[in-house]
């Protein structure tokens, strides 16, 4: 069995979802009896399990085919962590009651950043925009207004004034 | 002797009532009032982008507050002397744009029966011309180095400098925002 322990998601952070992905290659000839996986990695101290299980188990795994288990984890706090291998057991063949142990390949350092560096590059902040819009807006309306009013106040006088000088001279 | 006395003490007064507003039409000098009033807008201007800078950049206040304090003078400093130097300049222009107007208006408000000397309309006809370029040249100067302002901060912020580190983003946003917008001011046209 070749089995592989990988992360789906682009981006770590602290408090948003994880989803790891075991998958159990069969290359043999002979179907696997009996594997369980199981994963120490995520303690529940730093880690929240939101969905799945970090032991799986499968009956059998036919010869020249694979099966995948995920599970989907809540990083608790910002900072590096080590996702080591997990640990995967099974018999070589139906007749055989020896157990056969190996490990899943390592995922290495991961580096979970703070939600708010997150969400400084990539939440739209539509609120935050509108409620700046209108700050700004009562700061350039105002002055505008109030100039705007002098303006057409004294043009539309230098209009009349235009209209009547050419009405006296027709 | 006394009446003649009167007489050019009255000229003198009235000589120097035209020049007085002549020297405040030419001044770059703002009234202690209109300082206040620009400070005010300058602040209010220069204070409203730290809301981008606390909820968009994530910059927290109590860990920045010092830093946005000190900004904000500086912002609010270089702003209102660009409000200044704006309204001095366009003051001008505005003075010369109202003046027929003006003059009408003033002309109209004096009745008929009542006899004025010319000198005194002229006098009046300053006075209006002057209060309504001030009025105008302020509100005008405010408006548009408040849009400027918050486009260049938005420019800088959000394009240009949009990869650096918070703090650096903050105080190079604001610094080069104000500065550039009191640099723009000092220019004749």
């Amino acid at each position: 069995l070749l089995v592989s322990k990988t992360i789906l998601n682009e981006y770590l952070v602290a408090g948003k979802e994880i989803t790891v992905k075991y998958s159990i290659f069969n290359v043999g000839e002979s179907a696997a009896m009996e594997v369980s996986l199981h994963d120490d990695g995520f303690q529940k101290s730093s880690y929240d399990i939101v969905s799945g299980s970090t032991k799986a188990e499968w009956e059998r795994i036919a010869p020249e085919t694979n099966v995948s288990h995920i599970v989907v984890v809540v990083p608790l706090t910002a900072g590096s962590y080590n996702l080591s291998y997990a640990q995967v057991a099974y018999k070589a063949n139906a007749e055989t009651n020896d157990f056969q142990h190996g490990y899943t390949s390592q995922v290495g350092e991961i580096y979970v950043a703070q939600r708010r560096d997150f969400d400084r590059l990539f939440s739209l902040h539509l609120a935050d925009w509108l409620i700046f819009c209108a700050m700004t807006m009562t700061t350039l309306a105002i002055p505008y207004s109030l100039y705007n009013q002098s303006r057409k106040k004294y043009e539309q006088q230098d209009l009349a004034a235009a209209a009547q000088k050419k009405a006296k001279s027709l | 002797m006394t009446v003649t006395a009167a007489s050019k003490t009255t000229k003198q007064q009235k000589i120097t009532k035209e020049e007085e507003l002549l020297l405040q039409d030419f001044s770059r000098n703002v009234t202690f009032k209109s300082s206040i009033f620009f400070y005010v807008n300058a602040l209010i201007v220069s204070t409203i982008p730290l809301w981008l800078f606390w909820k968009i950049h994530q910059m927290e206040p109590l860990e920045f507050g010092i830093l946005w304090v000190i900004m904000t003078l500086v912002s609010t400093w270089l702003v209102s002397f660009a409000y200044r130097n704006s309204k001095f300049v366009l003051k001008h222009k505005f003075a010369q744009k109202r003046e027929d107007a003006v003059a009408r208006e003033v002309l109209k408000s004096i009745p008929d029966d009542k006899k004025m000397p010319k000198k005194e309309k002229d006098e009046r006809i300053l006075w209006k011309k002057n209060e309504v370029a001030e009025f105008e040249s302020t509100s005008f100067a405010i408006f548009y180095n408040n849009t400027l302002y918050i486009f260049l901060i938005i420019l800088f912020s959000f394009y240009l400098l949009r990869s650096f580190n918070p703090n650096f983003n903050y105080i190079l946003s604001v610094a080069s925002s104000s500065g550039l917008l009191a640099l723009l001011s000092t220019g004749s046209r």
